[in-house]
C-alpha cells in the first residue's frame, strides 16, 4: 500500500500531480463562485460564508478582507497548482517517456520527492485559511511594502502571509526539481531513433517548460527568500524608509518595493507560457489526429515554441507600466511584448493550417482543442492593447486586466487540461469517456467563459477597478451592475457544468466502454505499448 | 537511473543554482544603487580569505577524484564561514550590506552542505563533480560582489 502510494512509477506519479490539480482547481472554483456572489449581493446574509469564515464573515456578510483573501487563494490555487502542475507533472510524467520510448523519467526517486513536495506546499498554502488572522489578502503576486510588513497590514497579512511565502517557496523547490528531470530525461532517455527533430510536439512542450521552469522558479524562490527576510530577519530589500502603515512608522530604510515586482515578474512573466506551452503542444497533437493530417509546419511550430520561451524573459516589465518606471523602458518592453506576438501568430496560422483540408472528427477533446484555439485568440488580441504603456495606465488596475488574463492563461489552459484528459483517458484507464456528457460540458462551458469574460472588458473600458469587494459605493458603476450580475450567473452555469464532468469522470472511470487500444488513430508511440 | 543523466541533471541543478543566485546578485546591485544608506558596511572579514583557499582547494582535491579530502575541506570550508560570521557580529537587520553578507554566504553555505549530503548518499560522483566546480565558481562571483560592497 505505501509503496503503491509513494511511487516511484511516471504512470502513478502522473495521476496523482492530476488528482492534486483536480482537487485544486475545483477549490479554486469554488472560491470564484464565493467572489461572484458577494460581488453583486454584497448585502445578502449568506449562512454557508458564515459556516465557513465565522469571523471574516460574522452574519453571513464578508467583510472586505476576507474577500481579498479568497481571491488570492483563488489565484494562488490556480495558478501555481493546477495550471502548472496538470499540464507538465501531471500528462507530462504519464506520458513524456511514453512517446520517446523511456522506461520512465531519469530519476524516478526524484520525480516522487517532486510531487510529494508539491503536496507539501499545497497543504501549507492551505493551512493558510485556518491559521490566526486567516489567509493572506496580498492577491497572487504579494506585493510589497504590505507582503513584507506583517499583521499590521491586515488580518490575513500575518501568519497567513508567512503560510503563503513558505508555501510558494517550497513549490518553487519542487518544479525546479521536476524541471531537472524532464530536461535530462529528452536529453539523455529518448529510444533509438527519436531524434530530437522527430519528438511529437507535446514532448517539445514539455521540454521547452521544463527549460522555462528550470529558470524562472529559482528566480521566484530567491524573491521569495528576500520577503521573509524582510518579514522575519528585520532586513530592508523591498521596505522604503519612512513607510507609515495603519498609522505606525515602520522602522525599515533604503529598500523598493519595486524590486520585488522585477524579481516576482523576472518569474511571472515566463510563468504564463509554463502554464500555457504544454496545452499548445498537446492540441497540436490532437487537431492534427483529429483532422487526419499531419502537424502543418512541424519545425516553425519547434522554432516558434523556442521563440516564445525565449522572448518570455524579456517581457517582464509589461506587468511594471505603472510603477512608475522610465517610459523608455516601458517602449523597449513593449517592443518586446508585440514581438511575441510573432511566434503565437505562427502557432496560430499552423493550427488552421493543420485543420485546412482536414476530415474533422468533432469529438470532445478535438472541441476543447479548438476551444483552446479560440480562447489563445481572443485573449491574445487584447494583450496587444495592454502592451501599449499608455493604455495600460488606464487599463491596468480595471477588470479588463482580469477578462484578458483569464482568457489566455486561465481558461486556456485548462482547455488544454480538459483536452488531455478526454483524449487521453482511454490510455490511462483502459475506457472511453461519454461523449454525450462531453459536449454538454464542453458546449456550456465554451459559450460560458466568453459570457463571463468578454463583459469583464466592457466593464474594463469603463473605469471599473478590479479587486474591490463590491460596487455599492460607486455611483459611476450602478449601471454595470446587471452586466455583474449576468457575469455572476454565467460564472454558476459554469461552475454547475463542471459537475457533470466529474461526473463522467468518476462514472467512465468504472463504467465507461472498454476502449480500443488507439482508439483515436494516433501516430505517437504511448498508444502502442502495452 | 543512468551515469550521463546524473551527469546532465547536475549541469541542469548548476544552471538553476546560478539562476538562484543570478536573481540576488541583481538585487544587490540594484539595491546598492538605491539611496544613500548602504553607508560603510561591514569590513570583509579576514576568514574570508581562508574560505576562497578552501574552496579552490576542494574543487582540486575533486578533479582529482580524491574525494575524502574535498569533503574534507569543505568542512573546512564551513567552518571558516561560521568564524567570518562571529568577526562580522552585527545584526542582520543592522544594513543592507551585512544583510547581503550573510544572505549570499549563507545561501551558498546551505548549497556546500547539499553538495555534501550528495557526496554522502553516494550519488554518481561524475555528478557530484559538477556541481561541486559550479559552486566554487559562484563562490568567486560571490568574494567579487563582497569585496566591492564592503569596506
Amino acid at each position: 500500500m505505501l509503496s503503491r502510494v509513494f511511487s516511484t512509477d511516471h504512470k502513478v506519479i502522473g495521476k496523482q500531480y492530476l488528482y492534486l490539480a483536480l482537487f485544486s482547481v475545483f477549490v479554486g472554483m469554488l472560491l470564484s463562485v464565493v467572489m461572484r456572489i458577494h460581488l453583486v449581493y454584497p448585502d445578502a446574509k449568506i449562512r454557508l460564508f458564515e459556516v465557513l469564515w465565522p469571523t471574516g464573515a460574522a452574519g453571513g456578510i464578508m467583510t472586505p478582507e476576507l474577500y481579498l483573501s479568497v481571491m488570492t487563494m483563488h489565484g494562488t490555487l490556480m495558478v501555481f497548482f493546477v495550471l502548472t502542475t496538470a499540464p507538465q507533472g501531471g500528462f507530462g510524467n504519464y506520458f513524456l517517456p511514453l512517446q520517446i520510448g523511456a522506461h520512465d523519467m531519469a530519476f524516478p526517486r526524484l520525480n516522487a520527492l517532486s510531487f510529494w513536495t508539491t503536496f507539501l506546499a499545497l497543504m501549507i498554502l492551505l493551512a493558510a485559511f485556518f491559521v490566526p488572522g486567516g489567509a493572506p489578502l496580498g492577491g497572487w503576486t504579494a506585493y510589497p511594502p504590505l507582503s513584507a510588513v506583517g499583521e499590521i497590514a491586515g488580518p490575513g497579512q500575518g501568519s497567513g502571509m508567512d503560510m503563503w511565502i513558505l508555501s510558494i517557496a517550497v513549490f518553487s523547490i519542487a518544479s525546479v526539481m521536476s524541471s531537472i528531470n524532464f530536461l535530462a530525461t529528452v536529453i539523455e532517455l529518448r529510444g533509438k531513433g527519436m531524434t530530437l527533430g522527430r519528438m511529437p510536439l507535446t514532448c517539445w512542450g514539455w521540454f521547452v517548460t521544463a527549460m522555462i521552469s528550470l529558470l524562472a522558479f529559482a528566480v521566484l524562490l530567491a524573491a521569495g527568500l528576500l520577503l521573509l527576510m524582510d518579514r522575519w530577519g528585520g532586513t530592508s530589500f523591498f521596505l522604503p524608509a519612512g513607510l507609515v502603515v495603519n498609522d505606525r512608522v515602520l522602522n525599515h530604510r533604503g529598500g523598493s518595493p519595486v524590486l520585488w515586482q522585477h524579481l516576482f515578474w523576472f518569474f511571472g512573466h515566463p510563468e504564463v507560457y509554463i502554464a500555457i506551452l504544454p496545452g499548445m503542444g498537446l492540441i497540436s497533437t490532437v487537431l492534427s489526429v483529429n483532422a487526419r493530417k499531419p502537424v502543418f509546419g512541424y519545425r516553425a511550430m519547434v522554432g516558434a515554441m523556442l521563440a516564445i520561451a525565449g522572448f518570455g524573459f524579456l517581457v517582464w516589465g509589461h506587468h511594471m507600466f505603472i510603477s512608475g518606471m522610465s517610459p523608455y523602458s516601458s517602449i523597449a518592453f513593449s517592443v518586446l511584448t508585440m514581438t511575441v506576438g510573432v511566434p503565437s501568430a505562427i502557432k496560430t496560422f499552423n493550427w488552421l493550417g493543420t485543420l485546412w483540408g482536414g476530415q474533422l472528427r468533432l469529438n470532445t477533446a478535438m472541441l476543447f482543442a479548438l476551444g483552446f484555439v479560440s480562447l489563445f485568440v481572443a485573449g491574445g488580441i487584447t494583450g496587444i492593447f495592454l502592451g501599449q504603456p499608455a493604455l495600460d495606465l488606464y487599463l491596468h488596475d480595471t477588470y479588463f486586466v482580469v477578462g484578458h488574463f483569464h482568457l489566455i492563461m486561465g481558461v486556456a489552459a485548462v482547455f488544454g487540461i480538459f483536452t488531455g484528459i478526454y483524449y487521453w483517458f482511454p490510455k490511462m484507464y483502459g475506457r472511453m469517456m461519454n461523449e454525450r456528457l462531453g459536449k454538454i460540458h464542453f458546449y456550456v462551458t465554451f459559450v460560458g467563459v466568453f459570457a463571463i469574460f468578454v463583459p469583464m472588458h466592457l466593464a474594463g473600458i469603463v473605469g471599473n477597478p478590479r479587486r474591490y469587494p463590491d460596487f455599492k459605493e460607486f455611483e459611476f458603476l450602478a449601471d454595470l451592475l446587471r452586466m455583474h450580475k449576468f457575469i455572476s450567473h454565467s460564472s454558476f452555469t459554469v461552475a454547475a457544468v463542471q459537475l457533470v464532468f466529474l461526473f463522467n469522470f468518476f462514472w467512465s472511470m468504472w463504467r465507461g466502454a472498454v476502449a480500443a487500444k488507439n482508439p483515436w488513430e494516433a501516430g505517437t508511440l504511448e498508444w502502442t505499448g502495452e | 537511473m543512468n551515469a550521463r543523466a546524473s551527469v546532465t541533471g547536475a549541469w541542469l541543478a548548476s544552471a538553476a543554482m546560478t539562476m538562484f543566485f543570478s536573481a540576488l546578485f541583481s538585487a544587490l546591485v540594484i539595491r546598492r544603487g538605491l539611496g544613500g544608506d548602504w553607508g560603510s558596511g561591514v569590513v570583509l572579514p579576514a576568514a574570508i580569505w581562508v574560505s576562497t583557499g578552501l574552496v579552490l582547494l576542494s574543487s582540486a582535491l575533486a578533479a582529482w577524484d580524491r574525494w575524502r579530502w574535498a569533503a574534507l575541506a569543505s568542512a573546512a570550508f564551513i567552518a571558516s564561514q561560521m568564524a567570518a560570521w562571529n568577526s562580522v557580529g552585527s545584526a542582520l537587520a543592522s544594513g543592507p550590506a551585512v544583510a547581503f553578507f550573510y544572505l549570499l554566504t549563507g545561501a551558498h553555505l546551505v548549497h556546500v552542505a547539499g553538495g555534501m549530503a550528495a557526496l554522502g548518499l553516494r550519488a554518481a560522483r561524475g555528478a557530484v563533480r559538477v556541481y561541486w566546480h559550479s559552486l566554487t565558481l559562484l563562490w568567486m562571483v560571490i568574494l567579487c560582489l563582497l569585496w566591492w560592497t564592503t569596506s
